[in-house]
């Protein structure tokens, strides 16, 4: 089974189209969402959980699709939303009361674990808190009442690296189980590549590519050569290009070059920007 | 549910104090017996408002965003702010109508009749505020629905003073027929409410958060 599958989904609005998204997610596995402002990242997160409506297309969450009780679903996700969205006048404590009335599986315990772990105090209200400390609280908040799905939008951006650095640990901790799996959107793409299994990029509502992590370093390559040496190349294998005085470089699938041209390889952002750029 | 009432519990005991302050000073003046009416309305009216402090807290935090993955419904969302309006409504009458009749009881002017009117209208009141502003702010949201707040505010002064225009000199109600007037305007109140829920619920399952 897998824990989240996006079938041709779309949203329309006056100045923006979420494009037909398509995308996979198997349990055990961490997929990154990667794209620019704006780029659709936070309408697919609203989407997925019915913030707003699509406009066409399914949306299957652990299984169950629309049919399926969402109250049921919901028990099995755990989310950190870019604003996390608790009241600026509550504790830690006080959000660990609501949450135990709420989830059916809260584990108190495990909550008081994290608010340990992360050094966050009981009874500071969260106004009070830094940037840092606010999304710490919402991931213990998301992980206490042991969700199967992680949906974390922006969760990482805006937090300092010691921080973002102990809870990437935590997400990757978390898919240690078999049937667990995060949804992760950021545009920090060095946070994602040293975390998910599977790669996602959006470019102004559309879906560029939907891959394993490990078959998109494998399949594209960069290179360093001159305008002729590019132009000689088949245009398909070219996926993106920055033209310097001293030559080219460019992003290139490896199978489309020809026998005896190189690739070096290539890293998750140099890829998304020059994929971007040409799409541009 | 619980979860969600233990939530608003949490921010109207932080938000609020202020009003619960007001109401608690306005009930007891109302109960010196001055005869001004206002002091004992103003507080309900005060209480009713809560809910709409509190969705508008609940916008600026944006706790709808996080509400929404939680294992609730629009419909459950919406509905914990009615019971709050509920709860608020019958805290500020017990409040009030218990001091009016402490009050009465020391001037030697208890009347069972009055002090059932004056609940009966009390309540009436406070159902009506909230019924009319809720379904607006949970279709518009707190900051636009605003202006109707106010809108709202200055026409209940403006029903108040004509419903005081009712009242006798010596500011006790007149003696309209419990069984007919009085029962009307409560059932039409709870009534109102009840619709109000039903809007409320249909317009916030269709906005966009």
């Amino acid at each position: 089974m897998n824990a989240l599958e996006l079938r041709n989904v779309r949203k329309n609005y006056k100045d923006f189209t979420l494009d037909n998204v398509s995308l996979t997610l198997p349990q055990g596995c961490i997929m990154g969402l990667i794209g620019e402002n704006g780029a659709g990242k936070t309408t697919a997160i609203k989407l997925i959980l019915r913030m707003i409506r699509k406009d066409g297309g399914d949306i299957r969450i652990l299984g169950q699709d629309e049919r399926a009780d969402f109250r049921a679903v919901k028990e099995d996700l755990g989310v950190v939303l870019d604003e996390v969205g608790l009241p600026d006048c509550l504790t830690a404590l006080q959000v660990g009361n609501i949450l135990r009335h709420t989830y059916k599986r809260w584990d108190d315990r495990l909550y008081r674990d994290y608010l340990r772990r992360f050094s966050l105090p009981d009874n500071r209200p969260f106004k009070d808190f830094s940037r840092g400390m606010k999304m710490k609280l919402g991931i213990a908040a998301a992980l206490s009442h042991h969700p199967r799905l992680l949906i974390l939008d922006e969760a990482t951006s805006g937090l300092d690296p010691v921080v973002r650095d102990e809870a990437l640990e935590i997400f990757s901790e978390f898919t240690r189980e078999a049937n667990h799996a995060v949804l992760i959107s950021s545009h920090i793409v060095s946070d994602l590549e040293k975390l998910c299994d599977y790669i996602a990029f959006l470019h102004k509502g559309k879906l560029l590519l939907c891959e394993e992590k490990d078959r998109l370093l494998e399949q594209y390559g960069m290179i360093h050569c001159t305008q002729e040496q590019l132009a000689a190349l088949d245009r398909a294998a070219v996926k993106g290009k920055r033209t310097a005085a001293y030559g080219v470089e460019a992003v290139v699938r490896r199978d489309l070059l020809p026998t005896g041209l190189q690739a070096g390889p290539v890293g998750i952002e140099d890829l998304f920007v020059y994929m971007v750029k040409e799409g541009n | 549910m619980k979860g969600l009432l233990r939530k608003d519990f949490y921010m109207t005991v932080k938000y609020c104090k202020a009003y619960l302050l007001i109401v608690v000073i306005f009930a007891a003046v109302s109960a010196s017996g001055n005869g001004n009416l206002f002091f004992t309305f103003y507080p309900v009216l005060l209480a009713s408002m809560i809910p709409v402090t509190l969705i508008s807290y609940d916008e600026r935090s944006k706790w709808n965003g996080y509400a929404e993955a939680l294992p609730y419904t629009r419909r459950l969302l919406v509905s914990v702010k009615y019971v709050m309006a509920l709860l608020s409504l019958v805290l500020s009458l017990v409040l009030c109508v218990g001091v009016q009749l402490v009050g009465r009881l020391y001037l030697h002017a208890f009347d069972p009749a009055a002090l059932l009117q004056l609940t009966g209208t009390l309540f009436s009141v406070g159902l009506l505020s909230p019924a009319i502003l809720l379904p607006v702010i949970f279709k518009f949201g707190a900051e636009k629905g605003r202006i109707v707040y106010y809108a709202v505010v200055i026409l209940m002064y403006i029903a108040l003073a004509c419903l005081f225009g009712l009242f006798s000199d010596d500011g006790l109600p007149l003696r309209l027929p419990v069984s007919t007037g009085l029962l009307c305007l409560a059932a039409g109140a709870a009534l109102l409410f009840v619709l109000s829920w039903a809007l409320s619920v249909y317009f916030y399952r269709r906005r966009e958060l």
